[in-house]
């Protein structure tokens, strides 16, 4: 059955399947801003009575922390644990000779290290009966270790004479090279060229961003003699479930990861971590429940070393413009910190050029060199955000070079089609539509750009010190793709409600709420007939991890495969039962809770009648999806589009945020309120980006100086301002399920080049890095 | 955490008496914002052993005036300091210094007292597991002086090699009030009470009991501005009380005070004098900046702080 609903990839072949609805332009439940809509567990929030990983107490359980290494590049040569181990309340100490292949993340990062490549990393853990035993049994360790040079920043990992920190060289992989038309010969005939160097890290050193979810990381592991029971704080609960397979050396059936809440992951719960592990590990070794909760010392260490950190880029731009404004060329040149995980961040964060803007020639060059921080990644987007904010303040600066108005730049040079050929670098591959200009003549609009913009050198107005002045950006990343697998099932209950559940977590961006809508519209019933499970790798298939804003466009296609699989099997039953009078499966079809005859809609069955005759007669139904997207690449693109407006107090050179304006190319809105919120969380941690958040290194040491929630600055609601509107435009997406598409990430990119933009028309304070802190204002104005 | 023994205090002499009982290895708390900060962190070594709770000593929570000033209990919240009618009205700097700590939660637990006897926010003092053992600690090195003190470090030289600030918002305005701080041992002017190295003049078995701010010349104006990264949960990068009379007409009396960069509450008298005589004008509000940060001795990373302490101290006179 519905087999003519879907759409075909002309470069795989691959059939992606559409909802029955796809091409309706309004549908019944999904995307209304009605109150009714609440999240599915918005109660058990409330009231606090969601489970959450650090609310599991289990008999008998001990706790393990960890001595992290206080350098950034060292080796450990010698490690006395015997007081640690003496002190009452101890029960065993472990150090890398105890688990020397016990690992996170390979090559190098060992859960507890004995060559030391960031200062965050572990070089033992103590298991105790309480955790404040663990740290004064931490405080009893005696290391000794060879200190060997660090790198902080990339040109020194460029420089010739640079210490080589693993392998052969500093520089991971080949250059990234992206070649479209003659660039050079471009810029060379353009009427001017236009250069620009941005950095997202600044000496001293800061301005890595590091993943601050309002949970910290915790979890529990109990070794029940046969399994390991897992209870953690992820957004992959099956890949987590096969790395301490793989690490225990235990068949998957004997490891089961049990359902918690999670309060957010920003891709950081995705990937294994240090704690898990440990516990893991040590449950079996002790035969107790073991705990790790993160956050009571080193807050952010846990997150910083077992995951990654948006790291340095340093981007030197050169667009070629027309004497009419037109970007004829673009060249970038990225060196990109890839920290000390080995990985590329390069590629990532030069790709979103690709498809932005219509120029023909491009040439983009990426390198990853190796530093003692942090590994490239995460949070909330991988490299996009930093590539993002570099690029939104380039364009400003080519823009004014123009002499055009920044939005009339924008809207002359953005991408307004889709379709083959869009993507410079693979012309081949398919994008789908592009919602510009539509969207972007919709933000300029709403927010009054053109009637408050008062010229490049022209405040928005002036009060005495304090300056106002507007600023926008726009920009696309790639992120909703390669949502491997997609699984669902559907359980049919005799009184004609759904039982949902997919393995994807949700960890607050609302999932569940979404597929229960999303099942609603495509079973036909009304959304109090369908409940969405939690996960338990026991009871559920494996599905997406909820990472790269993917898991509403992956599972959400499975969601549309086993709707159809329990309607076609409802359908069956109600024609050889004779509770309806048709001849084929296809000639029915479902709404308002009812059967109803295609041809004669007035004909109909109550869902709960043939729910109940399959139980009584045939066997329950159960309904599957499941779906393995064949592309290995990306077929999306997300716009993310902002303006904001800003005072700045040139004497102190603080900022105040005033207005912001967020628009989201959403493809179709699932769940509405979800949707506003995950565009009002990435534009807020996008404006955070901007103006405050920056890891920091001592440069002598290199030690963190603000590993701890004071001194590492998030957005606080007194930074937040009134005037804050979020626009979600539609513009559904021919890949996605109802047309939906990923926001989690993208929401994440234009806000924060806009500030920085909306900085420079207040005042002239033209600073081309994130954190734009007072200091650095200051200095741009020349008072300091 | 660092584990401890804690003791409730029901007196004064109770909790100075458990300060001499466990003399070296005890500390008190009020509010506890700032020392179980340093405990959890394990910030430093010799962390306290006990732990004197000054919570539960009674009558020491009040804001009352009379006709020689304002008297405010040590363990007055910043809250009520800030929401007090009496304190916005003649004491605005106060008011407006104590609205602007940290956050509205953390208001509602920390204290005056505990406010000016805080300890420095500098990032290598307080990084966790004393990563960085330095000069005030009792090591031999001030790390942040060759490294990275851009935020909360001194403009004006140090104290003891420490080049950390003093991070109290509440302690500029009661300089510029010519405030005395009542102790458990003396009474002492508020200008005299804090100590660039040891943070105040306090023995170890000494606790502050009580604030008092003489009453204000008539026609008096007092105003403080701060400035900081972000505008709740945020350490001070510079601030600046005054406290001029008349606030219209000529300038009889005038005295600015500069917060957050040096390791003291800095009265400069230069800038009160550079007011005298003269009315408030953007003119002689910027000779008073000028006058104010005469002298400065920059570090590499926080020259900014000279141009934000000078806006500062314009936006207090002419506030």
């Amino acid at each position: 059955m519905y087999e003519e609903h879907f759409h075909e990839d002309p470069f795989t072949g691959e059939i992606y399947p559409h909802s029955i609805h796809h091409n309706e332009a309004t549908l019944k439940y999904m995307g209304l801003s009605t109150p009714d809509q609440t999240r599915v567990d918005a109660g058990l929030k409330v009231r606090g009575q969601a489970r959450f990983a650090n609310d599991i107490l289990l008999n008998d359980i001990c706790y393990v922390k960890f001595l992290r290494c206080p350098h950034s590049h060292a080796e450990v040569t010698s490690i006395d644990t015997s007081a640690a181990a003496a002190l009452p309340g101890v029960i065993k100490v472990y150090t890398n000779d105890d688990v020397p292949t016990l690992i996170a993340r390979p090559p190098n990062h060992f859960v507890l290290q004995k060559v030391i490549y960031n200062d965050a990393q572990p070089v033992a853990a103590v298991v105790a009966e309480e955790e404040d035993i663990c740290e004064e049994a931490i405080s009893l360790i005696n290391v000794t270790y060879d200190v060997r040079p660090f790198i902080l920043h990339v040109e020194d990992s460029m420089a010739p004479n640079a210490p080589i920190i693993f392998g052969d060289t500093n520089e991971v992989g080949s250059p990234f090279i992206v070649d479209v038309g003659d660039t050079q010969g471009a810029l060379a005939a353009a009427a001017q060229v236009v250069e620009v160097k941005c950095d997202t890290v600044t000496r001293p050193w800061s301005g890595d961003r590091h993943t601050a979810s309002i949970e910290c990381e915790s979890v529990t592991c109990m070794w029940d003699g046969h399994r390991m029971n897992i209870w953690t704080s992820t957004q992959n609960p099956h890949g987590q479930h096969r790395t301490v397979a793989a690490q225990l050396d235990l068949p998957y059936n004997r490891v089961v990861h049990h359902h918690t809440f999670a309060g957010v992951g920003f891709g950081s719960k995705g990937i294994p971590n240090k704690g898990m592990l440990m516990c893991a590990y040590a449950s079996r070794d002790l035969n107790r429940p073991v705990k790790h909760q993160g956050g009571s010392n080193d807050e952010t260490s846990e997150m910083v070393d077992s995951r990654s950190t948006q790291s340095g880029q340093h981007h030197q731009y050169k667009f070629g413009l027309d004497a009419g404004g037109n970007i004829t060329a673009i060249s970038n040149i990225l060196n990109q910190a890839s920290g000390s995980f080995g990985g590329r961040g390069s590629t990532d964060a030069s790709r979103g050029l690709n498809y932005m803007f219509k120029n023909p020639n491009l040439y983009l060059e990426g390198h990853d060199w190796v530093t003692n921080t942090a590994g490239a990644g995460v949070p909330r987007c991988v490299q996009h955000p930093m590539a993002q904010h570099c690029l939104g303040m380039a364009i400003d600066v080519a823009a004014e070079a123009s002499g055009l108005n920044p939005a009339d730049f924008l809207l002359k040079n953005v991408g307004t089609t889709g379709g083959v050929g869009v993507n410079k670098e693979h012309p081949e591959w398919e994008m789908d539509g592009n919602p510009n200009p539509g969207m972007l003549q919709k933000l300029i609009q709403d927010s009054g750009f053109n009637s408050k913009w008062k010229g490049w050198t022209t405040p928005v107005s002036v009060n005495g010190s304090k300056k106002r002045g507007i600023g926008i950006s726009a920009g696309a990343c790639r992120h909703g793709y390669l949502a491997n697998p997609e699984t669902c099932h559907i359980f049919v209950n005799p009184d004609g409600t759904f039982q949902l559940s997919t393995g994807s977590q949700d960890v607050g961006g609302g999932n569940r709420t979404a597929f229960k809508l999303m099942a609603a519209e495509e079973l036909g019933v009304t959304p109090d007939r369908v409940t969405v499970s939690t996960y338990e790798t026991d009871q559920v298939q494996e599905s997406v991890g909820t990472g790269g804003s993917r898991v509403t466009r992956g599972s959400g296609t499975a969601v549309i495969l086993a709707c159809r699989d329990v309607k076609e099997q409802l359908f069956i039953t109600a024609i050889d039962d004779g509770l309806i009078e048709a001849n084929l499966p296809t000639d029915l079809e479902m709404a308002d809770n009812l059967i109803y005859v295609k041809a004669s809609p007035g004909t109909t069955v109550a869902v709960e009648k043939v729910a109940n005759r399959a139980r009584n007669v045939h066997g329950m139904i159960i309904g599957t999806g499941s779906h393995h997207t064949k592309r290995i690449n990306w077929m999306h693109q997300s716009w993310n589009e902002a303006v904001t407006e800003v005072e700045v107090d040139t004497d102190t050179g603080e900022v105040t945020v005033l207005g912001i304006w967020a628009s989201q190319d959403i493809g179709r809105t699932a769940w509405h309120i979800g949707a506003v919120n995950q565009v009002y969380g990435g534009t807020t941690m996008s404006v955070g980006k901007g103006l405050f958040e920056g890891m920091t290194k001592d440069e002598n040491t290199g030690i963190s100086l603000n590993p701890n929630y004071l001194d590492y600055k998030l957005m606080t609601h007194a930074d937040i301002p009134a005037e804050y509107n979020i626009d979600l435009y539609e513009n559904p997406d021919d890949w996605g399920p109802m047309g939906v598409k990923g926001i989690a990430e993208p929401a994440c990119l234009s806000p924060s080049p806009a500030i920085a933009n909306a900085i420079y028309n207040a005042c002239g304070a033209r600073v081309l890095s994130t954190m734009i802190t007072p200091d650095k204002i200051l200095a741009a104005l020349g008072k300091a | 955490m660092k584990q401890f023994k804690h003791i409730n205090a029901t007196s004064v002499a109770e909790a100075t008496s458990a300060l001499q009982d466990n003399a070296g290895v005890a500390k008190v708390i009020a509010g506890g914002t700032d020392l179980l900060g340093e405990m959890i962190y394990w910030s430093r070594p010799n962390l306290p052993e006990y732990i004197v709770d000054l919570k539960t000593i009674p009558d020491m929570e009040y804001i009352n005036e009379d006709s020689s000033g304002l008297k405010i209990g040590a363990l007055t919240k910043l809250h009520d300091i800030a929401a007090s009618s009496v304190v916005q009205t003649k004491y605005a700097a106060l008011a407006q210094a104590a609205s602007k700590v940290a956050s509205w939660q953390i208001r509602h637990m920390g204290t005056i007292g505990g406010n000016i006897c805080q300890e420095v926010r500098c990032w290598y003092f307080r990084s966790s597991s004393n990563k960085f053992y330095c000069f005030r600690k009792g090591g031999l090195l001030c790390q942040a002086l060759l490294g990275d003190h851009r935020y909360q470090h001194s403009i004006f030289g140090g104290a003891g090699g420490c080049v950390a600030v003093n991070p109290s918002d509440t302690a500029p305005a009661l300089v510029a009030f010519d405030a005395t701080i009542k102790t458990s041992k003396k009474s002492i002017n508020a200008e005299a009470f804090f100590d660039g190295f040891t943070n105040t003049v306090l023995d170890d078995d000494e606790i502050v009991t009580e604030i008092q701010i003489p009453t204000p010349p008539a026609g008096s104006k007092s105003a403080f501005a701060k400035a900081s990264i972000r505008r709740a949960i945020d350490f001070a990068l510079a601030s600046a009380a005054v406290v001029i009379a008349p606030a219209t007409g000529s300038i009889t009396s005038a005295r600015v005070v500069l917060g957050s960069v040096a390791p003291t509450p800095r009265l400069v008298t230069g800038a009160g004098d550079a007011l005298i005589g003269n009315s408030v004008s953007e003119a002689t509000a910027t000779a008073a900046a000028d006058a104010a940060l005469a002298g400065n001795t920059l570090l590499i990373y926080n020259k900014y702080k000279v141009a934000m302490a000078k806006g500062l101290v314009k936006k207090a006179i002419l506030s």
